[in-house]
């Protein structure tokens, strides 16, 4: 009696894989792929080492074979995160992408601690392993396992492969990270790889190169912060009866984070395969913080609009104000915590750690505190017109405090730093092996620290110093000066954190 | 590109293009016409037979014919004939019509033979095609009915080996049908690695099967190889070219310890020990005597060895109790070994220790040697060449001393069928072969010595690319790919197939079968209808099918009948696999082996009477290779080169393939104790030099393989910058001429080399 299947799995005998790759090339055959995409990929793990003894050499160097396609996992996390619902699961637990919803934004392929994820740079989007479902469902079996010359490959039901070990030792991750559908017969050398150094080739994808979203990131973070120190400042305001001034700094705070944000996602496009298909980026709410962040992104871009709007009428009710300011503040922390979220994948052991949500933080606060403290600066002439003179020592106490903010911004930043590199680093992953750091030494580290610290203090000190002696010259060009080296130490330290990917598993 | 639906009526079944790759194997090409190019393959599927059993298992391609399209459809490919224009070598070309080739070619060939003589013809081994109708045999017959040409024996790839293993055993034959090593207790992979090399399809998976069924399996090799990571129980390094050494050590520990078979060595051999001298030899040095040093004074005890091979004593005597007593026991060697200086002692060695321990005419033993299948195995080529009338053959590994000194070249170099050659090598039709340059020892004097056109006068290549050897034609003539062509294959060594080889597809451009490009040339030379015989391709394999069905296969369906069935295959399933020396073991006195003695030639007669003791001893002996670690050249060069037959390639065929450099990227493999002594980092390029030539290339670092060897997978397309400095990596730009003392054959893996970062 037939029963239909409930999860195709493969089964893969390692004690007796060669490495020869058949598998590999007939998974690049039947599927036309290029040079650079591999749906199927053969690693070589090795180890061990020589000695000399009296003349004869001793060895116990190891080396074995993994062939991992997909795993259509059961816990699938690439579906989880696929912010435009791109990828699925079948009856039968095969997990397949649909290319005509994928836009490319490649968050799968973070996420997966098996690889599987392939980019095609001719149609600008993610690809995997199909488990050769067409040739499935005719009642034939995938063309890695039809090639195996060593019958190694084999596929099944899930149940059909339970009985036994699940050789799913170091270098390949935990299977309770996404309950891969595959089961294999290690090697007789596969758990040395658990408690030695294995070198794996090839070696997996580290230390992202990710312009567009360092721009990005930083971009909606400034916008964020740069919002709530204004909103909170005004919001104190109006309880010491500065309504005049606090109006002027919600209209500040909305025409400097609107711009920002705008550009944020404009950019973010730039990261996308397909960006005709960004609108596909919010469908999946359900699972996928990333779609969240883009909801998020928006709405807050839609509520600063809102109050630029509204901050252009004669004399705006000050009761929209305030709830659209509300609105946005909290979509504003609504884009922070989501994008947080977006990096807090269980699979990057060194971004899914308090040190992603502590350094996000403080860099919406140390930008949006460069951001308050130029328009200040730059916009003194028109804050003061119009003001009384308990507002203008009002505006003299806000100036004082931007400065105090950026005195002590750097001290937290440099705290959060020692925990993020503690915390990123841990020395060793989850899987006992031991990580290989990509991190850069530590003189780009104290750079990087330096010229934040350094801009910081010089913005702190332009601002102090106008309360002191308002006009001077030397102001606006020390403002730019600083705002230019905060930047510029945020985007090292933005590079940093996306060089700092490390995800589990091969 | 779309994924196709898998649909039977357009799937073609065909043997996989046979180069020299060690498999015969099956393919489903998918086909579709294209409005434009005409019918296309579009991918690649294997053999799916229902059944997959160790009697009959299904023939999968390897990772090489997986990737077929990506050579059958390369930008690369010679389209139409060319002749040189500029310096020969130089490898520029201009287009010509086929007329004229063939024209030039036939008038060459007209001239030479007639200012020099036939002999002055030669058509150079060449492995890279083996379907009756594509190779260099379809070159062979066209000379030796144009009244011949000078002749060639052996072969690059078991030259020692072929010529060694009838000393001892009187015969080629002395390999089992493999399904027997489902029955052996012990295996040894000696220098042996059918999971990358192929060497019969499924011979991997059966040893898989061996282990499965209780084998315990040992692989002996400088390196890890694919077959040591997915076959062996256990991988014992061991130092390139001391093989003998250690099997001498092995012998040492069987004779002392009295484990040695000897009811079997008293009836079934010679030579063991003084009472079975043969008499004309009588106090002549046996074989034991040379294995416990009663001779020369040097006992080959396994801290003797261990100080050569550098496997430390302990591992030695185990490894010789173990498959003294693990009976039976499989010592199979693999072609590398012999591939050396000094090489038959190897070969020689490897079968004395198989017969000593017993394991000789046994279900589950093996006697070594070139093992070839007993009774019958695969035909390799049927496609007749006809007699040569010109008699005389040198060793093919010796052409390049042919073409300089050829007259001068007599039975001391090996020729055999005559005195002496009446000629230089004067001109070279070069067919389905990249051994002018590329696959031939010293790259940079062969290229020295064909350049020079007063030498050869008049070099045709005929070729699918522009190979390193195709550079230094004079007319180039675009062939057929197999699938472009009508084939047939047997099995390749080992196998009980027939396997047929349709043409699928069109010729590209002007590129013509080698039957057809020298039945043409036969036209022009006034004896097309002999060439051909009135067939054309498709009768030619109606005509071989009939041969295997009068010789192997008496069930073998005709060839309409066996096209219609799209089956691809005919197959014979082994049940009761034959054992090589059965009837000799049950009774050698009725069955004598076809030695001078009739029985296990542990000493030779015929040897000893050669002469030369100190290279061609009557007992096999470890001698010290003419470039090692041992002599005074390590000082300069102190590491050793081996290159392995790596699955990127089926020797230089493959090499511009870019689905298999990705799978495996062409590097120098280096120990990264070797490497980190000389300033060297994974990844970096370097420079890797002896006398002959500078090879500059990247490297990777490995442990799975001794320090102090280094491997350059052999088979890269030689690229000589404008210093002459090979930026690809051949290893052989490294490799010496320098051919072995009995069997004339090559010892190209005997290397010494050094390694230095290079400068970007």
């Amino acid at each position: 009696m037939n029963h239909p299947v409930r999860q195709f799995a493969f089964h893969f005998d390692a004690s007796a894989c060669s490495g020869c790759k058949a598998c590999q090339v007939a998974c690049k055959d039947k599927h036309g792929l290029e040079v650079g995409r591999l749906w199927r990929r053969v690693y070589e793990v090795s180890g061990g080492g020589w000695q000399q003894l009296d003349g004869a050499w001793l060895s116990d160097a190891f080396a074995y074979n993994l062939s991992i396609a997909c795993n259509h996992c059961q816990r699938p996390i690439c579906a989880e995160l696929c912010p435009a619902q791109a990828i699925s699961k079948r009856d039968d637990g095969i997990v397949l992408l649909d290319s005509d919803k994928c836009m490319g934004c490649g968050y799968c392929r973070w996420g997966c601690p098996y690889g599987a994820l392939q980019y095609d740079e001719s149609a600008g989007q993610m690809s995997k392993c199909t488990f050769c479902a067409d040739e499935i469902d005719a009642g034939k079996p995938p063309a890695c396992v039809a090639a195996c010359p060593m019958r190694v490959l084999d596929y099944g039901d899930i149940s059909q492969f339970q009985n036994g070990s699940s050789g799913h030792g170091a270098p390949l991750p935990v299977t309770a990270l996404t309950q891969p559908a595959l089961h294999i017969k290690p090697h007789k050398d596969s758990h040395r790889s658990q408690k030695e150094p294995a070198r794996v080739i090839p070696a997996k994808g580290s230390a992202l190169k990710e312009n567009s979203l360092v721009a990005f990131t930083l971009l909606a973070q400034a916008a964020v912060g740069a919002f709530l120190l204004f909103g909170l400042m005004a919001a104190w305001l109006t309880q010491t009866a500065g309504r005049p001034l606090a109006l002027k700094l919600i209209q500040l705070g909305a025409w400097n984070a609107a711009p920002l944000i705008a550009a944020g996602m404009l950019v973010s496009l730039a990261h996308l395969g397909r960006p005709t298909r960004a609108f596909r980026a919010v469908t999946n709410l359900r699972s996928s913080w990333l779609s969240r962040e883009i909801l998020f992104a928006s709405l807050f871009s839609v509520t600063l609009l809102l109050l630029t709007g509204m901050s252009w009428q004669n004399a705006p009710s000050w009761r929209a104000l305030t709830w659209t300011s509300i609105a946005a503040g909290l979509s504003g922390i609504g884009l922070m915590v989501s994008m947080t979220r977006v990096y807090m994948l269980r699979t990057v052991a060194s971004w899914n750690n308090r040190s992603t949500p502590i350094s996000f933080s403080v860099t919406a606060l140390m930008l949006g505190a460069a951001a308050v403290g130029t328009a200040l600066l730059a916009g003194y002439k028109w804050l003061i017109v119009g003001l009384t003179l308990p507002d203008q020592l009002l505006l003299a106490s806000v100036f004082r405090t931007a400065a105090l903010v950026l005195i002590v911004l750097p001290i937290i930043q440099g705290i959060s730093f020692r925990l993020w590199l503690a915390a990123s680093w841990p020395g060793y992953g989850e899987s006992g092996v031991h990580l290989q750091s990509p991190l850069p030494s530590a003189p780009i580290f104290r750079l990087r620290l330096a010229t934040t610290i350094i801009g910081a203090l010089l913005l702190a000190a332009a601002l102090y110093g106008h309360t002191i002696a308002s006009g001077q010259s030397w102001h606006p060009a020390a403002a730019v000066l600083a705002c230019c080296l905060l930047v510029v130490g945020e985007v090292m330290g933005r590079q940093l954190f996306y060089r700092a990917y490390a995800r589990s598993g091969v | 590109m779309t994924r196709q639906q898998v649909n039977e009526e357009n799937v073609i079944r065909v043997g996989c293009p046979a180069h020299n790759c060690g498999g015969r194997c099956l393919l489903a090409v998918h086909v579709k016409d294209d409005p434009v190019q005409g019918r296309v393959i579009t991918r690649i599927s294997t053999d799916d037979r229902p059944g997959d059993s160790v009697a009959d298992p299904q023939l999968r391609a390897c990772v090489r014919g997986r990737s077929y399209l990506r050579r059958q459809y390369h930008p690369d490919r010679l389209k139409y004939p060319m002749k040189r224009i500029g310096p020969r070598g130089e490898g520029t070309f201009q287009r010509i019509s086929w007329d004229e080739a063939l024209d030039t070619v036939a008038g060459e060939m007209q001239r030479v033979k007639a200012k020099y003589g036939s002999s002055a013809l030669f058509v150079p081994y060449g492995t890279g095609g083996y379907s009756q109708l594509t190779g260099s045999q379809t070159a062979r017959r066209l000379m030796n009915l144009f009244g011949g040409c000078l002749g060639i024996y052996n072969s690059y790839s078991w030259g020692a080996t072929n010529i060694a293993t009838p000393y001892i055993y009187g015969t080629l034959k002395s390999g089992n049908q493999r399904q027997d090593w489902l029955n052996a207790k012990y295996i040894i992979m000696w220098g042996w690695n059918p999971a990358e090399m192929r060497d019969g399809t499924n011979s991997d998976f059966f040893i898989k099967k061996a282990r499965e069924n209780g084998a315990r399996v040992i692989c002996i090799d400088p390196r890890m190889s694919m077959s040591a990571v997915s076959l062996a129980d256990e991988w014992i390094p061991i130092r390139p070219g001391t093989d003998t050494a250690m099997m001498s050590a092995m012998a040492y520990v069987m004779i002392t310890e009295g484990l040695v078979d000897t009811a079997f060595v008293e009836t079934h051999c010679i030579g063991f020990d003084q009472s079975q001298m043969p008499a004309a030899a009588a106090g002549a040095e046996s074989y034991s005597e040379y294995i416990l040093g009663q001779r020369d004074g040097v006992p080959k005890s396994p801290d003797w060895a261990a100080a050569l091979t550098a496997v430390p004593q302990e591992t030695i005597i185990r490894i010789a109790r173990e498959y003294a007593t693990m009976k039976p026991g499989v010592l199979y060697q693999g072609y590398g070994m012999q591939r050396r200086a000094y090489g038959e002692q190897v070969v020689l060695a490897g079968c004395a220790l198989a017969s000593i321990s017993g394991n000789v005419g046994v279900s589950g033993g093996w006697a070594s040697g070139l093992a070839l299948q007993p009774e019958d195995g695969p035909s390799w080529n049927l496609f007749p060449t006809g007699g040569n009338p010109v008699k005389a053959q040198i060793p093919c590994f010796l052409w390049s001393e042919a073409v300089l000194r050829g007259k001068e070249m007599g039975p001391a170099d090996g020729v055999i069928g005559a005195d002496k050659l009446d000629n230089n090598i004067k001109l070279i039709y070069a067919v389905a072969s990249n051994a002018l340059i590329n696959q031939h020892a010293n790259i940079n004097r062969s290229a020295r010595i064909l350049r020079d056109e007063s030498l050869v006068e008049f070099i045709v290549v005929q070729d699918n690319f522009l190979t390193s050897s195709a550079r230094f034609a004079d007319i180039l003539l675009p062939a057929c790919t197999q699938f472009e062509a009508w084939g047939v294959e047997d099995g390749w060594k080992y196998g009980e197939e027939v396997i047929l080889m349709p043409q699928i597809l069109e010729p590209l451009a002007e590129s013509k079968s080698d039957f057809r490009i020298c039945a043409d040339l036969a036209e022009r030379l006034g004896f097309g209808e002999a060439y051909t015989e009135g067939r054309n391709e498709r009768e030619w394999v109606e005509w071989a099918l009939d041969r295997y069905r009068e010789t192997r296969f008496p069930e073998l369906p005709d060839l309409a009948t066996f096209e219609a069935t799209n089956q691809g295959v005919y197959s014979r399933p082994v049940t009761h696999p034959a054992v090589a020396f059965t009837d000799f073991r049950r009774d050698p006195e009725r069955h004598p082996l076809n030695t001078p003695s009739g029985k296990i030639e542990l000493f030779s007669q015929r040897l000893h009477e050669k002469g030369n003791p100190e290279e061609i001893p009557a007992v096999p002996k470890y001698i010290q290779e003419w470039e090692s670690p041992f002599g005074p050249e390590a000082s300069r060069y102190p590491l050793q080169a081996i290159g392995h037959h790596t699955l990127h390639r089926v020797h230089s065929t493959h090499d511009n393939v870019d689905w298999l450099e990705e799978a495996f990227p062409h590097r120098l493999l280096i120990n990264p104790i070797d490497a980190k002594y000389r300033g060297i980092a994974d990844g970096d390029l370097v420079k890797l030099y002896n006398d002959r030539g500078t090879i500059i290339m990247p490297c990777q670092f490995t442990n799975q393989i001794m320090p102090g060897v280094v491997d350059l997978p052999q088979g890269g397309w030689w690229t000589p910058d404008e210093d002459g400095v090979d930026r690809r990596g051949a290893i052989n730009v490294l490799t010496s001429e320098r051919w072995t003392p009995l069997a004339f054959g090559t010892a190209q893996h005997t290397i010494m080399v050094q390694v230095e970062r290079a400068a970007a």
